[in-house]
């Protein structure tokens, strides 16, 4: 056997592996839409509970050409970017600040670490109390639970940066904001960007929980009224398009906060 | 004339402590103008925090660190400028962003900067690998960016704490023999230190045995043949003689620094 032949035949694998691969979600998807078919047809489930493929299938094509269901759409994308863009802009202002001494990073690690996983969704009503049922009320909700990660990873990036790039620091007499921003920002740069990816997710689950739990706006909003009439189809048609926009939304933040070089 | 030189140098760490440890003891060293020497010693006996006072990272307990006659209270790179064991890059900025860090730390605008890492990378050899980052490069070929930084500062002295330390015997052999070539043309003095012992003699102009810890300096042997020095040096019977004399020297402190340990537990 040449080595190139061993070479063709690792390459024969890899291919075999990746139609295993595609092979293996074809069959997932199968068994999701074959169920959905039996259930609706042999299985004699209620369309109350779920609707038939086609009818979704309708309810979705007349959904995306009304131009109030794109307005709900873009009003739930904006309080998605603006939470977001408020929980980093706190998240790595206090991140930064507190990880200047080690007595305040110590204090606060703990801290953001509970927040991190404390279930905010019990704090809800409060918000609805205190900002009212509008567009605000989701963005400081969605801002508040994606702050935890931000700033906890920013804290521990920043206050985790290996001794020997600090001392080249030292040794070649850099000022401290340099040392700030060319060492412990490039060395804490994918911890911190960690946090903003993890943020992005929590922005989008809590944005789209939030509108679902009391709103007058936002495709969470569309879905909860659409189920409060019994409008099933409408209502899994709008589940539906709220997936495509927060995946499509979610990939480009993903796009822009991937860590480069390391 | 006298450089850099250390006197009646003392560290210890925790002193007061009951974990006070004595890492340099009571060392008279001085380093002329262009002159290669290397420190070589057991392992803990004080080597890499002789180098960092004498670079101005650690405050001496006793003694003092003098340039050119004026004490050394912190790091001056333009004086003496680090290389240090573990290349110390910057793995998000890219090579010739890191071989002009050294230089925008110490205050080089960026312009300078640049150009400077231009030129050191390709006095190291390493022109075409600018726009690279570390984790593309050989461990050789990272150390040399490291050196590349601190000529950057075109400084008097390098400080080297054991440079090749990280790398195979090949590596360290090639990277070995091209830096001769680079360091004496660049005709700084350098200070390195060494757990080898054909390092420590085929680069030396003076070799510095160090006792165990503490460590203090148990003897200078000075190695007569000119540089830069081929490989073939290497066979010669003086080479062959420092080694044997060297090993010996070790050997013994090593064998006292075990002995004294067992008698103290």
């Amino acid at each position: 056997m040449t080595a190139s032949d061993t070479i063709q035949r690792t390459g024969w694998r890899v291919h075999q592996r990746r139609i295993s691969v595609w092979a293996l979600r074809l069959a997932l998807a199968v068994l999701v839409f074959g169920g959905w078919i039996f259930a609706t047809t042999v299985g004699n489930v209620s369309p109350l509970i779920l609707p038939s493929i086609p009818a979704v299938f309708e309810a979705f094509v007349s959904l995306v050409v009304t131009p109030e269901i794109w307005l709900q759409a873009g009003i739930t994308v904006f309080e998605m970017l603006a939470g977001f863009a408020l929980a980093a802009a706190t998240g790595l202002i206090a991140g930064f600040l507190l990880s200047r001494t080690r007595v305040t990073a110590m204090a606060a690690e703990p801290l953001l670490a509970w927040g991190y996983m404390f279930p905010l969704a019990l704090l809800y009503p409060m918000f609805l109390l205190w900002v009212g049922v509008g567009l605000e009320s989701k963005i400081y909700y969605a801002a508040v639970g994606a702050f935890f990660p931000i700033a906890y990873n920013t804290i521990r990036g920043l206050s985790s940066v290996d001794t020997k790039y600090l001392q080249v620091g030292r040794a070649f007499g850099a000022s401290r904001t340099q040392i700030d921003l060319a060492i412990k920002l490039g060395a804490a740069r994918p911890m911190i960007l960690a946090g903003l990816r993890i943020g992005s997710s929590i922005v989008t689950i809590y944005v789209v929980l939030a509108e679902l739990l009391g709103s007058n706006q936002g495709l969470g909003h569309e879905i909860e009224r659409a189920s409060s009439r019994l409008q099933i189809p409408d209502s899994y048609a709008t589940v539906v398009l709220l997936i495509l926009v927060t995946v499509v939304l979610q990939r480009i933040m993903e796009h822009f906060l991937r860590a480069k070089h390391e | 004339m006298s450089l850099l030189s250390v006197e009646n140098l003392t560290v210890t760490y925790g002193a007061g402590t009951k974990d006070e440890l004595v890492a340099c003891e009571n060392i008279n060293l001085s380093i002329r103008e262009g002159e290669f020497v290397t420190v070589i010693g057991p392992s803990g006996c004080g080597k890499s925090t002789l180098l960092h006072t004498m670079g101005g990272l650690i405050t001496p307990t006793a003694g003092r660190i003098a340039f050119d006659g004026a004490s050394v209270t912190k790091p001056n790179p333009h004086n003496a400028a680090f290389v240090f064991q573990d290349y110390s890059l910057f793995p998000w900025k890219s090579v010739a962003e890191n071989a002009g860090m050294g230089l925008r730390f110490a205050g080089g605008s960026k312009a300078e900067a640049a150009q400077q890492a231009k030129e050191q990378l390709a006095f190291v050899g390493l022109q075409d690998f600018g726009d690279r980052y570390p984790r593309e490069l050989s461990g050789g070929m990272q150390q040399r960016v490291a050196i590349a930084r601190a000529l950057a500062l075109q400084p008097k002295v390098l400080l080297m704490d054991e440079p090749f330390g990280a790398l195979d015997e090949q590596t360290r052999r090639n990277l070995g023999t091209d830096l001769t070539a680079i360091l004496s043309e660049a005709g700084q003095s350098v200070v390195m230190i060494t757990h080898s012992l054909d390092e420590a003699i085929f680069w030396a102009d003076r070799i510095i045995v160090m006792s165990a810890r503490p460590g203090r300096i148990a003897e200078e042997i000075t190695v007569s043949e000119p540089r830069p020095r081929q490989l073939e040096f290497m066979t010669t019977p003086e080479f062959q003689e420092i080694r044997v004399h060297l090993f010996e020297q070790l050997e013994f402190h090593q064998a006292e620094a075990a002995a004294r340990a067992k008698a103290a537990a």
